[in-house]
């Protein structure tokens, strides 16, 4: 290769030359990359990079983002936005050097999905593992084009953001389960401050994702499934309709022998908190934390456990079971105890 | 500034002498020494810190006189420096340099490279990390054209002026041709 000897950076020992680029930015490598074939070939054979823990891609009709943040050598995020022209493609960029303020170019001629997927298989390609990934789809389906730049992608948090629930069914199956630690899918209708639909798990309960994940979030989304189904998480946040003094004292039964699952959060607009469960449960401990939250708390003693059962019905439409230890309880607070039948 | 006139003459007793690549001698205060991991080892295996112990000349076959000039500049100025601690996992790249650092690396590409070599070569943490850093921060926000400027490269990809694709096909660039515009911004505010 005719153009080597001009170039001081392939010219160096390799060992040398990669301390050098392990101090660059992403956008850096990305542009070094252009610098000349040897530059390139040597970086893309290093991989001198991976170092953006967070990426955000957001999917729309007529335009695509891509965001990467956290770098840790550089503490720095660079966030491109992809938008449908019609000469051809608007790019808008930022980066933190430039403190906020965006740079504009169009394209002429270009396809805006074509240079964001570009760009997000280079992303792909340095880096395979990702603490998060949040992946926000605004359309009712997703492109097959992007679809197919997708391969099995290593991340332990997976937030998925969609209008259409189906999409999250279809898209997790694109993450490698035996990574994935945390897991949020949630409904794009809360802030367009439209009313709650129903996501429908069964699909998803299929596949892998369901068993390796410890934490699940399903947020603004009401779920039909019933608790049984998510005993074998860790955590559990989910939605339901209309929580009745029924579903309540069911709750509470299979939480006090529930084994993995430690915390489960149920959010509901509508929930039955009247006397009924004063009767059964005894007076609450009340927590009242401003003038319009309150929290009532039952404390339960857990069989078999030094643990102790903590059930809050707030005020701001929700309720929670969590464990923890005696010692964290209110001094004056008491303990129900429990009969299971 | 000049090493060849040190202006505190060294004793016999705390100092080593090493030779360059092309034959020049230089008398180095052992506690300059202590700053390159390579001498202290050497130093220390053959108990040249002992006053006692006939100490022969240390012959640097990969580094020149002017090299060596350069060096003993850099360890003279971080004579009362702390030990230089190495990077953990939270640790940030810094492109902030003393004025000092600055003006001493002012130097060529090729002068540049040469110490980078050396500074490994002798294990100089301190200041080979420093050369990283400065190099890479004159990568650093810059588009592929300034940096074929900064490191003098002439390139082999015609890029087309709008999107950056090369335009001339090979396997490695023809399926993954960047938007040099979205890549590129302009260098950081000083």
């Amino acid at each position: 290769r005719e153009m080597t000897a001009n170039n001081l950076l392939t010219d160096l020992p390799q060992e040398l030359s990669t301390q050098i680029f392990n101090e660059c930015d992403f956008l850096s490598i990305l542009s070094l990359r252009k610098v000349c074939h040897a530059t390139r070939e040597f970086i893309d054979d290093l991989k001198p990079i991976s170092d953006f823990p967070i990426i955000m891609l957001l999917i729309n009709k007529n335009w695509l983002g891509l965001k990467l943040e956290n770098g840790v050598k550089h503490h720095e995020g660079f966030y491109v936005k992809y938008e449908k022209h019609e000469k051809g493609c608007m790019v808008t960029w930022n980066t933190e050097y430039g403190e906020g303020q965006g740079k504009k170019k169009l394209l002429d001629g270009c396809n805006f999905m074509e240079l964001f997927l570009n760009e997000f298989h280079l992303v792909m390609k340095f880096q395979h593992h990702f603490n998060g990934f949040d992946l926000q789809v605004y359309t009712d389906t997703v492109a097959p084009e992007i679809l197919k730049a997708f391969e099995k992608i290593e991340v332990e948090y997976l937030e998925l953001g969609v209008w259409n629930p189906e999409i999250a069914a279809q898209m997790l199956p694109f993450f490698n389960p035996t990574t994935l630690k945390i897991l949020k899918i949630s409904s794009h209708r809360v802030d367009a401050e439209l009313e709650k639909s129903f996501i429908d798990l069964t699909e998803i309960a299929k596949l892998d994702h369901w068993k390796t994940v410890k934490s699940l979030d399903i947020d603004a989304f009401y779920v039909n499934y019933d608790i049984p189904s998510f005993l074998h998480f860790t955590e559990v946040a989910i939605s339901w309709q209309r929580i009745s003094y029924e579903m309540i004292f069911k709750l509470m039964e299979t939480m006090v022998q529930a084994y993995s699952l430690r915390y489960l959060l149920v959010r509901s607009d509508n929930i039955e908190n009247d006397e009924r469960l004063i009767q059964t449960f005894g007076e609450p401990f009340v927590e009242q934390v401003t003038s319009e939250h309150r929290r009532d708390i039952w404390y339960f003693r857990i069989p078999e456990s030094e643990e102790i059962l903590e059930f809050v019905i707030s005020t701001k439409g929700a309720l929670a079971f969590d464990r923890i230890k005696s010692e964290e309880m209110p001094q004056n607070a008491e303990i129900t105890e429990v009969t299971i039948l | 500034m000049s090493c060849e006139e040190p202006t505190t003459s060294p004793t016999p007793e705390n100092n080593i002498t090493v030779v360059s690549s092309d034959g020049k001698e230089f008398l180095l205060d052992l506690k300059l020494t202590e700053q390159s991991e390579t001498l202290a080892r050497l130093i220390s295996n053959f108990e040249y810190d002992r006053t006692d112990v006939k100490k022969d000349p240390v012959p640097l076959g990969n580094i020149t006189s002017a090299q060596m000039q350069k060096i003993i500049e850099w360890l003279q100025h971080h004579r009362y420096y702390p030990k230089w601690e190495q990077n953990d996992i939270h640790y940030s790249t810094s492109f902030t340099f003393e004025t000092w650092v600055e003006e001493y690396l002012n130097i060529p590409n090729n002068e540049m490279f040469e110490l980078l070599n050396a500074a490994n070569y002798l294990n100089i943490p301190r200041l080979f990390s420093t050369i990283c850093r400065i190099m890479a921060s004159r990568i650093t926000g810059k588009s592929a054209e300034q940096i074929r400027t900064v490191l003098n490269i002439k390139t082999d990809v015609k890029n087309d002026v709008y999107t950056g694709i090369p335009i001339q096909e090979d396997s490695s660039s023809s399926e993954d041709g960047m938007s040099e515009i979205s890549l590129s911004p302009s260098p950081p505010p000083i």
